[in-house]
This record gives structure tokens, sequence and C-alpha cells, in this order.
């Protein structure tokens, strides 16, 4: 005859140990909904691809759920951004991106280079090219600095350099736009 | 350019940049990303080697094969059998073989023969002895006991008897 009291024992780890799994499923689907926006536009602002960015976003929580560190990290979104940022940048150095698509109103004239575009076009399309042909250590910061989820400090903790770097690097990024920018509104105006 | 004009024109520069910049990452994914990242981890999420498994596992299968190809090595080769060349019958021109060719192996140097005394081909004294007894075995016998008694029987030696020695003087007078 079965003792009941020994079954039930046995029982009450596996159940535990289920119930365990189950929770944790449910909080990594929960930070996946919290967090895959964010994730998103953070993979965005260096690859400027929607497609190569939502590869990127499912990479990023692919990995941080192989690794199985992410239960017990203190700063969700700090950890996050650092993974994606990362994964963004081996995703731009391996070549195995996606074409940038132009802006459809950019692309249908037949200005060769940002500056004449900017002549005829609108602002906002022209400073997003501009930014796009600034070197990388100024580009990639400005692209962070642009959501408004990221300051500085943490924009300094997930490149890896100091926080004053990137202050410096902002600037510089901003008054060479601005100088682009001068020029073209004077070419325009003579126009 | 007066100062104000200059001083608009900076203003007017600082809004264009910040309404494009605004702009330059404010873009949403399609609808659904998170039930397509969710899916995606469900399918391949499971538990994968890291890379340093990985290159375990690769050393520790290559340590196994060097270990069993070490022990194969090393153990000892079944010795091949070697052909007793003695004629067991009489035979009158007996022919020695030399045993077949063995193949020398790595362990030829600590070969052991099953078989001690090694066997060696008969000589010509033994062929002939041989030879006497298929063809009369009872002088055979008998001359074979007799030797065999003679060389029990202690060894009889005459006394030796030596005359001392005399000077030259006592055999002249001897004489």
């Amino acid at each position: 005859m079965i003792d009941l009291t020994q079954a039930i024992e046995f029982q009450e780890p596996i159940t535990a140990s289920c119930h365990q799994i189950a929770a944790r499923e449910a909080r990594f689907v929960a930070m996946v909904e919290r967090q895959s926006r964010f994730v998103f536009r953070v993979v965005y602002a260096l690859l400027r691809n929607p497609h190569d960015a939502e590869d990127a976003v499912q990479e990023t929580f692919l990995k941080i759920y192989r690794a199985g560190a992410w239960d017990a990290i203190q700063n969700e979104r700090a950890f996050l951004s650092r993974v994606a940022w990362r994964m963004a940048l081996d995703k731009l150095k391996s070549g195995n991106r996606a074409t940038i698509p132009l802006d459809p109103e950019i692309a249908s004239r037949s200005a060769p280079n940002p500056e004449e575009a900017a002549l005829t076009a609108d602002w906002n399309a022209t400073v997003q090219r501009l930014v796009d042909a600034l070197p990388p250590e100024l580009r990639q910061p400005l692209a962070l600095s642009t959501l408004e989820e990221m300051n500085s400090r943490e924009i300094a903790e997930m490149i890896g350099i100091a926080e004053g770097t990137v202050r410096t690097r902002l600037m510089r990024a901003r008054h060479i736009l601005k100088q682009k920018l001068s020029g073209m509104m004077d070419r325009y105006d003579q126009r | 350019m007066t100062n104000d004009e200059s001083n608009a024109m900076e203003r007017a520069l600082e809004q264009i940049l910040d309404a494009a910049l605004a702009q330059y990452s404010n873009t949403e994914p399609l609808a659904g990303l998170e039930q397509r990242v969710i899916n995606r981890v469900r399918a391949e999420g499971g538990a994968r080697p890291s890379r340093f498994g990985r290159w375990a596992l690769a050393l520790g299968l290559a340590a196994a094969i060097i270990v069993a190809v070490s022990v194969w090595w090393m153990q000892p080769r079944p010795l091949i059998a070697l052909p007793l060349p003695i004629a067991r019958s009489i035979d009158p021109s007996p022919r020695f073989e030399p045993p077949a060719a063995v193949r020398p192996t790595k362990n030829a140097a600590v070969h052991v023969p099953r078989e001690f005394p090694i066997p060696t081909p008969v000589s010509r004294e033994e062929r002939a002895l041989l030879a006497l007894v298929a063809l009369a075995p009872d002088q055979a016998r008998e001359a074979l006991l007799d030797l065999q008694r003679r060389s029990t029987e202690p060894i009889q030696v005459d006394q030796i008897k030596i005359d001392p020695l005399r000077s030259d003087y006592e055999n002249n007078d001897a004489n």
C-alpha cells in the first residue's frame, strides 16, 4: 500500500521547482514587455535600420536569457543597454546588416551630398544625414543623447568612457553640426 | 552681422538642431516586438554550452582519444606461434626449416618464448644415435646402460710408485 504522506513529501519539491521555473519565466516576460522598446531605441541609435535593430533586440534578450544572470541584476535598464549596445556594435562590425534605407524624400532628390540636399529639403532629414556622417566617437554619444531616457552618466557607462569625455564629445558634435548647418543656410539664402 | 543677428542665428541653429536630434532616434518598432522576442527566446533559449564549456568538451574528447590510443599501443601483441622445426619422426635426411619470418614488432625486445628451452635443430650425432635406436634397439639399450653404468662406477687408479732419485756418484758406484 502506498504511503500517501511519503508520496506527498516526494511530490512537493518537484511542484515547488515547477513553480519557481514558471515564476522566473513570468519575470523574464515582464522584463521583455517593460524594456524591449527602450532596447530597440538604443540599438537603433547605432544601427539606424529597424530590421537590424529588431534583430539586435531579439539577440540581446536571447543572450541574457541563456546567460541566466538577468534575474540578479541591480540596474535592469543599465544592464540591458550595455548588452544591447555591445550587440549592436558587433552587428555593425560584422557588416552583416541590411542596407540603411535613405529617407524617401531625400533619396528622390538628385542631391549628391548633404549640403546640396539641405538647400532644398527639410532640415530634420538633413541634420540626420549630417549626424550619420559624423565620426563614430562623436556620433555614438550624440545618438544616445537623443534618447530621452539617457543622460551623460548612463551614456558614459554604456560606452565605457568618462562622463566628462561624453560631454566634450557632445559639445564637439553639436559644434560641427551647427557649423555645417550655418554654411548651408548661408548658401540657401544666397539662392 | 550685428550681435543681435548673430544671436538670432545661433538660436535658430540650436532650434533646428534640437528638433532634428529629437527625431533622430524617435522610431518605434513594428507592433508585436515583445511577442516576437518572447517567441524567439522560447524557441532558441535552451541552455547552450558556453564557449568555455565547448572548449572543455573538445579538450576532454581529445584527451580520451589520446589515452585510448596510448593504451592500445602499450598492450602486448599476441605472439605468433613459432613452427617447431624438429623432426618428430626419424628421417634419414631431415631438413632444417628455419622458422617463418616473423615481422618484427616494437615488442620484439621483450619477446618471451612460450617453450623453454628453445627447440634447436638435431645435430649430426643425435641423428646417428636416433638411427641406431631405430635399427638395433637392443644393442642401443645395452650400449646406453653400459655407458650409464660406467659413468656411475668409481674411477680406480693404480697406485703410482716412484723410485727415489739417485746421484750420478751412486749410479757409478752401483755400476
